[in-house]
């Protein structure tokens, strides 16, 4: 060929080199597609086929559940006037067309985009519709597995949310996502797979109870935040988990980090004044002091150390005088408790307080739990040991607390605390059932009765720092805390943020319940813990009592066992004359009337509203029973 | 009237095979497009015929064109080659006039004619081909000439990469930019020259693609696909679990899954992965070899043509078609980071189809020449 025309040494090169892509790219395909066991797809992540477990309280009344929701999805190239389907989805939609339009026009993202996930059934009602109207190329609805909370923000700390791949973010649904939805191990095939149930310890109507409450209080206050929780006092398992500000699950973006904040496993706080309870129990069980002490708080704890380094004295807010061990917890007197304190070593209450849990997570299964804060005994000062008596100088969370408590409920006994009472496979076969879990002894039972008891004269006695917490016809045990917060500006004490705080046991001949209320920042007239919390607690005891069959002996209620009775029908025995039928039910009127013989002429449904011949007439051979129901 | 007469015996000579093969793309492509697009089309249309019906008004028009193209005097194409050219490029010039040009993915591509979207970049292909053939046959003695016969070449197929470089689609750019630079190679331009011609293109294509952060983030989300399994990585990965789902025979025709939500935009670029999943292996192989039956039979068009010009334009449209095949398969199966490339006759597109039948009729008008020894019609 002439080397004016097409080279056709090159064209060979080119058809050659045309052959061996072709056949590398069928090579490719053979690979991807006949190859067995080609596992990178499969590990890729499978959200659509994993139907996930529900989460449920103790009763199995739901909390969270998988739903099957509409995802608006665009595939940009197919869009004909993207102006036009910004201004039709927004309004659908309610999203923002500006937003939507800047969206559709970003040069990163120019093919699929997913426009809102997982909208609710009227928005993807209204869709459809609109769909059917005007002609919106490129858009589309896909399923997608949704998580729905019926109970909207029942609990919704403790329950947490789910993000719009299927994975847990926050909470119950976060550590326990494996467990809820397993890897799934098959690919490609529609089969769904569904994940493990999980039963909570919560009770659904004791959570509503004690939201409600935290909510009038929380109106009430104002405060920053506001916690109560209601725990089992012989098993360690939650009733009710409140935290507030709480936010909604079903919509859980649309709330600040703040709100979604699960406080009572994060926030470390001073615990104040309910420390105490927990220091009076240490010394006693290391033998330093006996109930019977008695400590002459008339003048401020100034030890000569103390003015040796010129450190400020402890003081109490008023004139006690010569007090006793219960004295102490009565008045919560400071001084009597740094006087205490004296009677052991730093190194031994240390030890105890860790042996209480403290500076230690407790092991709840929840996202972020904190440590708190306890330093060791070789870093205390010299003030330390009399300050971390009183619940100053120490880092402790709400859950931190309330376990510490299971140990006077206990005989001595620290528990773990449950949040999970069991979970579930989808076939209904309990796997793991999250039994009492005790931790370690951590006082005698005589001090654990002993501090009850005291406990019990912070609230019955008329100087009781928890006296308005007094439910008359039952024993109550409680204290009472006000901690200054520290100011994370300054380092030092605010005088403006308190927390306020009561520790109440209840009853205290047989502990049923441990309630534990904080309310962050009161802004009402009185910040003290004894003053605002303990009407928190007297409300939870007469509403909760009956209900866990406590008895209160002004009411005169009996406890009762835990079967339910079923009342009886109303029948009706049919003897000489007509009995009053109205009102009753058509089935209990069949059922009352299935052995006589008298015949019947039966009209409607529902309920009687009519009778023939009226109560009380002779029944003789001819009596034909007419009944009109409504 | 001799030419006419000679015209008249030549009709029956086009290449049966090739014409065979040609059905054979537009029924299958067709039918793929259906299977892949009711389901969408029920969708967003509210008429699972949609785009079956879009496409087979496209196919009859589109064969109509290719008849008259098969039909016409190759004098005559050639004297109308540089109007078109000049046309193309005017109707590319439309898309950047925002009330006619019609925006999708973030680039104007469409211009709107009587209610049609029009993509004038897929004639660009067919213009910068038949214009390359063109000229190279005309100056075919001063090849060795940079300035005349190298230079009016680069210099068109450079505006027009340039063109649709602007209207936002870089791979359509590229593609465009080697298949002219292929076709310089093939047509025995000096190697010196060629090699200057590459490294001009890498050293323009490097900046582009910095400039365009989204073309790196398809590049790493092609390199790792399981990095970001929602986003940029998400078409590629449902396509593999489609083309996973086929194996050897496939689920079947119609009843795929993937096109059911799983991979967006199934009917359009990624229309090879649903027919993966419902033929399997087989129906891949099949079609690939039914494309290869057809670049075969245009590249023995392009070596038996009668003269440079037919060798060169027949070359050069077999190559178009074939290098998007190539292309687009090559981003289904996961080989090369996704871009805009359609599978001729598979993928939904009116202009698309278009032009590609148009290609398969100036192939088979080229094919009567290649068999015919009675006349030369190759002259300026």
């Amino acid at each position: 060929m002439s080397s004016n025309d097409i080279n056709s040494q090159r064209f060979r090169i080119f058809l050659i080199i045309l052959f061996i892509v072709t056949a590398a790219l069928i090579v490719q395909y053979a690979v991807i597609m006949l190859a067995p066991g080609n596992s990178s797809v499969k590990d890729a992540p499978q959200f659509p086929n994993m139907e996930r477990g529900g989460i449920y309280d103790r009763n199995g009344r739901l909390l969270a559940i998988q739903t099957r929701l509409d995802s608006v999805t665009g595939w940009i190239p197919e869009f004909k006037n993207k102006e036009n389907t910004a201004r039709y989805l927004s309004e659908v939609l309610s999203l923002d067309e500006t937003e939507l339009l800047a969206r559709f026009n970003d040069p990163t993202r120019q093919g699929f985009l997913y426009i809102k996930r997982l909208i609710s059934p009227t928005e993807s009602h209204n869709l459809k519709i609109l769909m059917g109207e005007v002609k919106l190329p490129g858009i589309r609805l896909e399923k997608e597995q949704g998580r729905n909370y019926p109970e909207k923000e029942l609990a919704s700390h403790l329950i947490g949310y789910v993000g719009t791949d299927n994975t847990g973010l926050d909470g119950i649904e976060y550590t326990f996502n494996q467990i809820l939805a397993p890897p799934s191990i098959t690919t490609g095939d529609e089969k769904i797979l569904y994940g493990n149930d999980i039963y909570l310890t919560i009770d659904v109507n004791t959570q509503y109870i004690t939201e409600q409450i935290a909510r009038r209080a929380f109106e009430e206050h104002k405060p920053e935040s506001l916690m109560i929780m209601v725990m089992d006092a012989k098993t360690g398992e939650f009733y009710s988990y409140v935290s507030l500000p709480s936010f909604d699950p079903n919509n859980f973006s649309s709330y600040s980090r703040e709100e979604r904040n699960n406080l009572p496993a994060t926030l470390t706080y001073e615990p104040g004044s309910v420390m105490k309870i927990f220091s009076l129990a240490s010394f006693m069980e290391l033998g330093g002091i006996k109930p019977q002490d008695t400590f002459d708080t008339s003048n401020s704890y100034n030890p000569d150390i103390f003015k040796k380094y010129k450190i400020p004295p402890i003081t109490d807010l008023g004139q006690y005088g010569v007090l006793d061990t219960t004295g102490i917890l009565v008045h919560s007197s400071n001084v009597g408790t740094a006087m205490a304190s004296d009677t052991v070593r730093s190194i031994d209450h240390y030890n105890m307080l860790k042996n209480f849990g403290f500076g230690n997570k407790t092991g709840i299964p929840l996202p972020g739990e904190s440590n708190g804060i306890l330093n060791t005994a070789k870093k205390w000062s010299i003030r330390s040991k009399p300050t971390i008596a009183i619940g100053q100088e120490i880092g402790v969370s709400a859950l931190q607390m309330i376990t510490a408590a299971t140990v006077f409920t206990n005989s001595g006994i620290l528990l773990k605390p449950k949040i999970i009472d069991k979970v579930v496979s989808p076939e209904g076969k309990i796997i793991k059932d999250y039994k009492r879990e005790s931790v370690r002894e951590v006082v005698s039972p005589e001090v654990a009765e002993s501090i009850l008891l005291m406990m019990e004269q912070a609230v019955s006695s008329p100087q009781g720092t928890v006296r308005r917490a007094q439910v008359p016809g039952l024993r109550i045990s409680g204290k009472s805390g006000t901690a200054q917060r520290i100011d994370p500006e300054t380092g030092t004490y605010s005088d403006e943020d308190f927390m306020a705080s009561v520790l109440a046991i209840f009853p205290t001949e047989d502990p049923k319940l441990i309630v534990y209320v904080i309310i962050e920042d009161p802004k009402g007239q009185s910040y003290y813990g004894g003053r605002i919390a303990s009407p928190i607690v007297k409300e939870l005891a007469e509403t909760l009592s009956p209900y866990y069959g406590i008895a209160i002996e002004d009411n005169q209620l009996l406890e009762h066992s835990s079967s339910v009775i079923i009342p009886s029908r109303n029948f009706l025995k049919i003897d000489s004359t007509i009995p009053d039928f109205k009102g009753m039910s058509k089935r209990d009127v069949l059922f009352s009337l299935d052995n006589s013989d008298i015949p019947l002429n039966l009209k409607g449904e529902g309920w009687v509203v009519f009778q023939f011949p009226p109560a009380g007439e002779e029944i003789n051979d001819e009596t034909t029973l007419y009944l009109e129901f409504k | 009237m001799r030419r006419f007469e000679a015209d008249k015996i030549i009709m029956n000579m086009s290449d049966s095979g090739l014409k065979g093969v040609m059905f054979l793309l537009t029924g299958t492509g067709v039918s793929a497009l259906f299977s892949a697009s009711y389901h969408f089309g029920r969708i967003a249309a509210n008429n699972p015929f949609y785009f079956l019906n879009k496409q087979l008004l496209w196919i009859f028009l589109g064969s109509f064109f290719g008849f008259v193209l098969s039909r016409l005097p190759i004098a005559f194409i050639r004297k109308w080659t540089v109007p078109f050219v000049i046309v193309t490029v005017f109707l590319n010039l439309l898309t950047y006039i925002p009330s006619v040009g019609s925006h999708s993915g973030g680039a104007a591509r469409w211009i709107e004619i009587a209610g049609q979207s029009f993509q004038p970049s897929e004639l660009v292909r067919v213009a910068l081909v038949l214009y390359m053939a063109h000229i190279l046959d005309k100056k075919k003695d001063d090849m060795e000439d940079l300035f005349n016969s190298v230079l009016p070449v680069l210099i068109v197929a450079i505006v027009m990469t340039t063109i649709v470089y602007f209207q936002n689609d870089f791979s359509s750019a590229i593609y465009i930019f080697a298949l002219s630079l292929i076709m310089l190679f093939v047509a025995g331009l000096k190697g010196s020259y060629l090699l200057g011609g590459f490294l001009g293109v890498v050293a323009c294509a490097v900046p582009m693609i910095m400039v365009k952060p989204y073309r790196i983030e398809r590049i790493h989300s092609w390199l790792h696909p399981f990095s970001d399994p929602s986003g940029a990585g998400y078409q590629l990965l449902k396509a593999k679990m489609a083309l996973q789902n086929g194996k050897l025979w496939g689920l079947g025709i119609g009843r795929g899954q993937i096109k059911l939500g799983g991979l967006p935009a199934a009917h359009s670029d990624f229309v090879f992965a649903v027919v993966g999943e419902e033929t399997g292996f087989m129906g891949i192989v099949f079609i690939l070899v039914l494309y290869l039956v057809f670049a075969l039979k245009g590249y023995s068009i392009a070596m038996k043509g009668e003269c440079k010009y037919i060798r060169l334009a027949a070359f050069g449209l077999t190559s178009a078609v074939y290098f998007q095949v190539l292309i687009n398969m090559a981003v289904v199966s996961g080989a090369l980071p996704a871009t805009g490339i359609p599978l001729p006759l598979f993928s939904a597109g009116g202009t698309s189809t278009f032009v590609t039948l148009g290609i398969f009729g100036l192939l088979l008008n080229f094919s009567r020449f290649a068999k015919t020894e009675k006349e030369m019609a190759c002259y300026d």
